[in-house]
């Protein structure tokens, strides 16, 4: 009570001190009212010390704009006046702001020609005096940078000159102390003579701290929204150069693709875009990528990664860069295209560039006809049945990575010795890259000459994964390779290929023993960096095998080292792995998670790369999904796919894996259709990229079987479902967890349709096979233990199930992020319920409730078998209406059918007795569920007496 | 000459026989009160809607009102030029009449109301989104010092009706403003249950006076 009354004087006192009280636009609106009424101001004329005021000419900012007339030097200047409401500090920071300004000379800043305070500047003297700053400017003729831009259609030359115009008025503010804090379009002015000048520093903030007279001022934030830094959403903190060149990067994005970077429908979701790097970039206009990458690196939420100057940032803008050979990477068919048409004007160009022709001959003996016909042979050999189809695979992806590769060598060459372009050294570190690359192509086709059935199925995603030929391109060190030097080079290379082919085709001790060699091999090289590549590709090795802390050392090795090298781009490599590993197969999401952010910083400090930049995003969708976060994961998982579609082409294991994850997503937030429709996607695209026999398709195919099993599609599923796990057997193995999760589901399938021995069957092979790799103490573990504990409860056997469900709750309970806990009590309950102890069912189900957020799939079956318990009562009204909750809740969640299917016949059997007129249609909707899906055929007949009546 | 004692019956009734002074001078007295109830809604044509009050006020051949029931009556007049003023705003917009009217144009920028303390941006803000009828009767209630009987003079509804509306409209400015806080200073994100918010702005606002 006595709390209410205080809001109540609080409020009260806000709102008498909220009184509007601004003396300048009053004073203004009188003077317009008085001149409209009695044709004109009362009293005077409306003068400005020695000014004439002429028209207002505009109200923003924080005030008034006036022409005026200067009759000293017969000039028109603009009166710019500024109120400060009594407020003395505002109006000394103010006016020192404004003197900065004015100390400022620059073709492309407007010029200040006067700064002062006033007080009582205008009509009206019976109030209280009225005080401000006041700054008067040359006046312009021309239109604001928003104007000019939508104006005319404007080349990206033009766009780019204008900008650059404007950046070098902000950076001489940046040089003489100033920081503008309020870059935006509508403050750069293009004169009607062609100038650009940047305005308004009236909201500029002297670099630095506020004054420390004042401890605490009142806060203010400054700027536009749309064009803030994220810093300068927080008012108290102190704003550098980095906020404008932020602001700017956003003004030139808006510049350049006509719309602006971050979309949010509040300040603060606009805050979250910022801050998670939502930009949208449209497809069109195409913009040159380095332009992207230059006007991105300013618009980083971490102004340490931002250009550090605007002087920094213009640099990079002015850069004439030459126009690069670009080649999409992977397997887009674009690369191919682009490839072929570097190499036409190769060949049309004399012969100078003659020497340059003979990159197609460095393939020799690599990937040629005679390669074809042994891969060819060996995969007949191996699998005559899916020989052919892998083969085209196969085939077209290697020819895709060597003529690809062949531009590229090409290019390279084209640019130092014809065009004279790239100094030599340059040249030779870049050969040496794509001789790298030729290495581990070499080293794949030898192995795919040996393939047998099981690894055959692995050989298109072998080739998908082959290193990306582009970065080669944006090599420039290694000046003075030695010829020795180079020959150990590709010794090295050759040994990690074979990892790879060995890992793979599963032979993972020969694959280990290859990685072994390639260390003793890279420990001899003089780049530390050789190590760390080894290391972490000896993460990626245990990591397909399974053995996910072997995984983890590895990469922490290999982070170790990379540090050491100080190599930012082999650290967030290495973090992006070791923060998947932790946060997902390790069940330590949380450190997964600051893992991959700590990846974040190494990326943007490197900037750009946005392969990693997606890899990033979608481990980082996984992670999120772990603990919980599911909207977050969303986000992140979309951003991947845009990012993975840009940087691989939209056919690409990467872009698999996201519509994958995109579909585990929906589901769990009760997008079911949407969810189908992401793992169809999936498994398409899995199917094409690496087959039917293959663990990444078995896993889609196992998702959509649940997909369709919750939307009431039953039809087949069961045999998707055993499919998969087959195949999942025999690449993976029977004890993987991937093969475990697929028993598991298979099981809560077969509990359904009342299949129980062969559902403990599989749930007993899925928790031993979970045990076995994944340890005693992993939620995986647990969940498999709640999938045998309902089957046992189904044959009777309900303290089994009891000593399951207690092991299930203290595994999980160890795992608070893994949020399974609550569904390991709720089973609890159900078993609980089963052996009749409804005392405990209902004092369990309580504690489920509380602790169950309003959607929560748990409080939906806390209900259930809440309700289970008061029919068995006869109190049919409590069954009831906590049937009726239950239903309420999954009917908001979006609950498939099958979900729901129990909560509908046992409230059709709790409305029975009393109404059986309501209970019918109820327990014909039911009914129609059980003849339709085949689940819970035991149910059918009391649900068909029931819905006679 | 105007003479200071002359009550504003006596100044309306002398500038419609013709009197431009005392019109000025009514003016002078009403002036800020008006002004201040405009632009409490708007942030544009302010000065319009005061001339067209004043010219209502002069022109209608309405009968006088006693000097007690003035300031309401000028203020009913005001009323219902604001809201025939959004009426036409709305009509132009989106014809959902009844949501309360908000300036969109204000959330835009901040810039417009930078400069304002804190507080009062965020109450202006808040006020901006309940009903016009409910801002009406805070607004002269808390900054003009009307009196029950005045509002329910001005909204033309009885007194007692205009208890329960002040109730309601501290009732949703309060859950305005929690519900703004956040949006408009990310810093006071933690500030969110209002009572806290308050005490802390009483300590700011004790601190200014």
């Amino acid at each position: 009570m006595s709390d209410s009354t205080s809001e109540d004087e609080s409020l009260d006192r806000m709102l008498r001190a909220g009184r509007l009280d601004d003396a300048i636009e009053r004073d203004h609106a009188l003077a317009a009212t008085e001149t409209a009424l009695f044709g004109k101001p009362h009293g005077r004329t409306l003068e400005f010390g020695r000014y004439v005021l002429l028209e207002r000419i505009g109200a923003g900012g924080q005030g008034i704009v006036h022409a005026a007339y200067d009759p000293e030097l017969d000039r028109r200047v603009a009166i710019k006046l500024l109120g400060t409401r009594g407020h003395e500090s505002r109006r000394e920071d103010l006016l020192r702001e404004a003197q900065a300004a004015a100390r400022l000379s620059h073709p492309n800043v407007l010029a200040v020609h006067d700064v002062g305070v006033f007080e009582r500047p205008l009509v009206n003297d019976n109030d209280a005096p009225t005080r401000g700053v006041y700054v008067v400017t040359e006046l312009i003729e021309g239109e604001t940078l928003q104007v000019w831009r939508t104006r005319h259609d404007r080349t990206l030359r033009e766009v780019l000159d204008v900008l650059c115009s404007a950046g070098r008025g902000i950076a001489a503010a940046h040089a003489s102390g100033l920081v503008h804090a309020d870059v935006k379009p509508d403050n750069v002015l293009v004169g009607r003579d062609g100038r650009v000048r940047v305005l308004d520093f009236g909201l500029a903030r002297a670099i630095g701290p506020p004054s420390a007279r004042e401890p605490d001022p009142p806060r203010r934030i400054v700027g536009t929204p749309a064009y803030m830094a994220p810093e300068q959403h927080r008012a108290s903190e102190a704003l550098d150069p980095r906020a404008d060149v932020f602001s700017f990067c956003v003004m030139l994005f808006e510049a350049v693709y006509g719309q602006r970077p971050f979309e949010g429908g509040d300040l603060e979701s606009l805050l979250a875009a910022k801050y998670r790097r939502e930009f949208r970039i449209p497809k069109t206009p195409r913009v040159p990528r380095w332009l992207t990458r230059v006007v991105l690196s300013g618009l980083s939420p971490i102004p340490e990664e931002r250009p550090a100057t605007m002087d920094a940032l213009l640099a990079a803008l002015q850069r004439d860069r030459p126009r690069r050979v670009r080649i999409a990477a992977g397997f887009a068919f674009a690369g191919l295209v682009i490839g072929l048409l570097v190499y036409g004007l190769v060949q049309a160009r004399g012969a100078r560039g003659a020497s340059c022709e003979n990159a197609s001959r460095e393939l020799a003996g690599v990937w040629d006809d005679n390669a074809r016909n042994t891969i060819a042979r060996a995969f007949t050999a191996a699998d005559p049945e899916h020989a052919q189809d892998v083969w085209q695979r196969v085939e077209r992806g290697l020819d895709v990575y060597a003529s690809q590769w062949i531009a590229l060598r090409e290019a390279t060459c084209w640019a130092t010795v014809v065009e004279e372009r790239e100094p030599v050294p340059v040249m030779a570190a870049r050969v040496l890259c794509l001789d790298k690359r030729a290495a581990r192509l070499g080293g794949l086709v030898r192995r795919l000459g040996e393939v047998d059935e099981r690894s055959m199925t692995r050989a298109v995603q072998s080739v998908a994964e082959l290193p990306p030929l582009e970065p080669c391109q944006r090599v420039t060190g290694e000046v003075g390779v030695v010829a020795d030097a180079r020959e150990h080079a590709l010794a090295l290379e050759a040994e990690l290929a074979d990892v790879d082919a060995l890992r793979h085709s599963e032979r993972f001790a020969e694959a280990e023993a290859a990685s072994e060699r390639a260390l003793a091999l890279a420990g001899a090289d003089a780049d530390p960096r050789s190590v760390v590549r080894v290391w972490l590709q000896r993460g990626g090795l245990e990591r397909w095998r399974g053995d996910f802390f072997a995984a983890e050392a590895a990469l922490v090795k290999a982070l170790d080292l990379a540090e050491r090298a100080g190599d930012d781009e082999l650290a967030g490599s290495a973090l992006i792995d070791l923060g998947f590993v932790d946060g997902v197969p390790l069940a330590r999401p949380a450190e997964g998670l600051r893992l991959l952010d700590l990846a974040d910083a190494k990326l943007a400090r490197i900037g750009g790369d946005e392969r990693l930049a997606a890899q990033l995003a979608y481990h980082r969708g996984r992670v999120l999904e772990r603990l919980g976060r599911v909207e977050e994961a969303e986000r992140a998982l979309n951003d991947a796919f845009a990012r993975a579609e840009l940087a691989y082409g939209a056919f690409h294991p990467l872009v698999a894996d996201i519509e994958n994850m995109r579909g585990v997503t929906a589901e769990r937030r009760g997008r079911h259709v949407e969810s189908l429709a992401h793992y169809r996607r999936a498994l398409q695209m899995r199917m094409d990229l690496v087959g039917e026999q293959n663990a990444r398709t078995a896993i889609a195919l196992g998702n959509s079987v649940v997909a369709r099993w919750n939307l009431g599609d039953t039809r087949g599923a069961l045999e998707d479902q055993r499919r998969a796990i087959a195949t999942l057997e025999r690449t993976l193995g029977p004890s993987h967890s991937d093969t475990s999760w697929a028993r598991r589901t298979l099981a809560e399938r077969l509990i359904e349709l009342e299949r129980v021995e062969e559902a403990l069957d599989e749930a007993s092979q899925a928790l031993r096979a979970a045990e076995a790799t994944l340890g005693p103490n992993h939620p995986d573990v647990a969940k498999s233990a709640v999938a045998r504990a309902s089957a046992l409860r189904d044959l009777g056997r309900a303290e089994e199930a009891l000593a399951l469900d207690e092991r299930a709750i203290a595994i999980a309970s160890s795992h608070p992020e893994s949020g399974y806990h609550l569904s390991a009590m709720v089973d609890r309950v159900a078993t609980l319920r089963s052996s009749g102890a409804c005392a405990a069912v209902v004092v369990d189900a309580a504690a489920v409730l509380a602790e169950t957020a309003a959607l929560d799939p748990e409080a939906v079956l806390a209900h259930l078998e809440r309700a289970r318990c008061s029919l068995a009562a006869g109190q049919d009204e409590f069954a009831a209406l906590d049937l009726g909750l239950a239903l309420v809740v999954a009917h908001a969640r979006g609950d498939g059918v099958i979900s729901i299917l129990p909560l509908q016949r046992e409230l059709a059997r709790a409305l029975a007795r009393r109404s059986p007129a309501a209970a019918r249609p109820i327990a014909a909707a039911a009914l129609d569920v059980v003849r339709r899906t085949g689940v819970r055929p035991s149910w059918r007949a009391e649900l068909e007496q029931l819905s006679r009546g | 000459m105007v003479k200071d004692e002359q009550s504003d019956v006596e100044l309306l009734l002398a500038w419609r026989r013709g009197d431009l002074v005392a019109g000025n001078a009514l003016v002078r007295r009403n002036f800020d009160a008006l002004f201040r109830f405009f632009r409490s809604r708007l942030d544009e044509g302010v000065a319009d809607l005061v001339q067209q009050t004043f010219l209502a006020a002069v022109e209608s051949s309405d009968r006088i009102p006693e000097e007690a029931g003035f300031r309401a009556w000028l203020f009913g007049i005001a009323r219902n030029k604001l809201v025939l003023h959004h009426r036409r705003l709305t009509r132009r917009r989106d014809p959902i009449g009844d949501a309360p009217v908000v300036d969109a144009e204000a959330d835009e920028s901040l810039g417009r109301l930078v400069g304002m303390r804190e507080e009062q941006r965020l109450l202006l803000r808040a006020l901006r989104r309940l009903p016009i009828d409910l801002q009406t009767a805070l607004v002269l209630g808390y900054w003009e010092g009307l009196s029950g009987t005045e509002i329910a003079e001005v909204l033309d509804v009885p007194v007692g009706t205009v208890k329960t509306r002040l109730r309601r409209a501290k009732g949703l400015l309060r859950s305005t403003i929690e519900q703004l806080a956040p949006q408009s200073d990310t810093a006071t994100v933690t500030v969110r249950d209002l009572d806290h918010w308050a005490r802390s702005l009483r300590d700011r606002l004790g601190r200014d006076e």
